[in-house]
């Protein structure tokens, strides 16, 4: 079993419930496996096994009110999830659908 | 959705959400004459989809390399921020296709060197992560 598949495998039990998720790891690791062959380096320092652990989530409350003046409570979710080249980034969804699989 | 037989396609971009475009989508995109796919969305083509354009030498741009461009530009404006300089649109617009036609490039690179040449998905999946894990090795155990 190469070190990729066993990631794929982990991931896919440790986050059973983000869909999403496990989609997107999947896809990118199976285009990885040149990559595991060159880099002992890589191996060793357990990159494949990081590289799929954010550094961190953040799941906070966003109260607003509408333009009925009612008052609106919804849920908000930021997954940091790795700032070795740079700052982190990305986009800002306001959706019904949004949930922590699918900012991940 | 394009799923109507007859409609014409050159170029699809998709840019809503993730899993827009399935096996039964990228099959009649296909057939309807599509050549060029380039994503403006997060994983808007799932995995059977992408296999279905491979098979079929669509040109497939994916998301990770064609969908920089806002990130890019965002990281143009940090740039302003901290130089205190505000540049104008051209200026902006001039660093910015150098930063897709360098992205265009590693992918390219990447794919020729790991041994799936033309490959554009292996291609930006293989030089992005190839910069973050140097990266990480060269941070230590963070």
């Amino acid at each position: 079993m190469s070190v990729i598949s066993d990631v794929i495998a982990k991931v896919k039990q440790k986050d059973s419930d983000q869909p999403e998720f496990i989609q997107a790891v999947s896809e990118v690791m199976e285009t990885l496996e040149p990559t595991e062959k060159k880099h002992p380096e890589f191996v060793k320092a357990k990159i494949y096994e990081r590289i799929v652990e954010p550094d961190r989530m953040i799941i906070f409350k966003v109260p607003w009110v509408d333009d009925k003046g009612e008052v609106q409570v919804n849920r908000g979710f930021r997954v940091q999830f790795n700032n070795a080249i740079g700052p982190y980034k990305g986009g800002l969804r306001l959706h019904p659908s949004v949930n922590l699989s699918i900012c991940d | 959705m394009i799923k109507e037989q007859g409609l014409k396609v050159d170029i699809a971009l998709p840019c809503a959400t993730q899993n827009e475009i399935g096996k039964e989508h990228a099959i009649a995109l296909v057939k309807n004459g599509c050549f060029c796919i380039a994503e403006g969305a997060n994983m808007p083509s799932d995995i059977d989809a992408i296999k279905v354009f491979q098979e079929h030498n669509v040109l497939y741009g994916p998301a990770k390399a064609t969908n920089a461009g806002g990130v890019a530009t965002s990281g143009l404006e940090m740039s302003q921020n901290s130089l205190r300089l505000s540049w104008t649109r051209e200026e902006v617009d001039n660093r910015l296709l150098v930063i897709m036609k360098n992205i265009h490039q590693s992918c390219l690179s990447a794919a020729e060197s790991y041994g799936c040449k033309g490959d554009y998905l292996a291609g930006a999946n293989i030089a992005g992560f190839l910069k973050v894990a140097k990266a990480m090795i060269a941070y230590g155990v963070v």
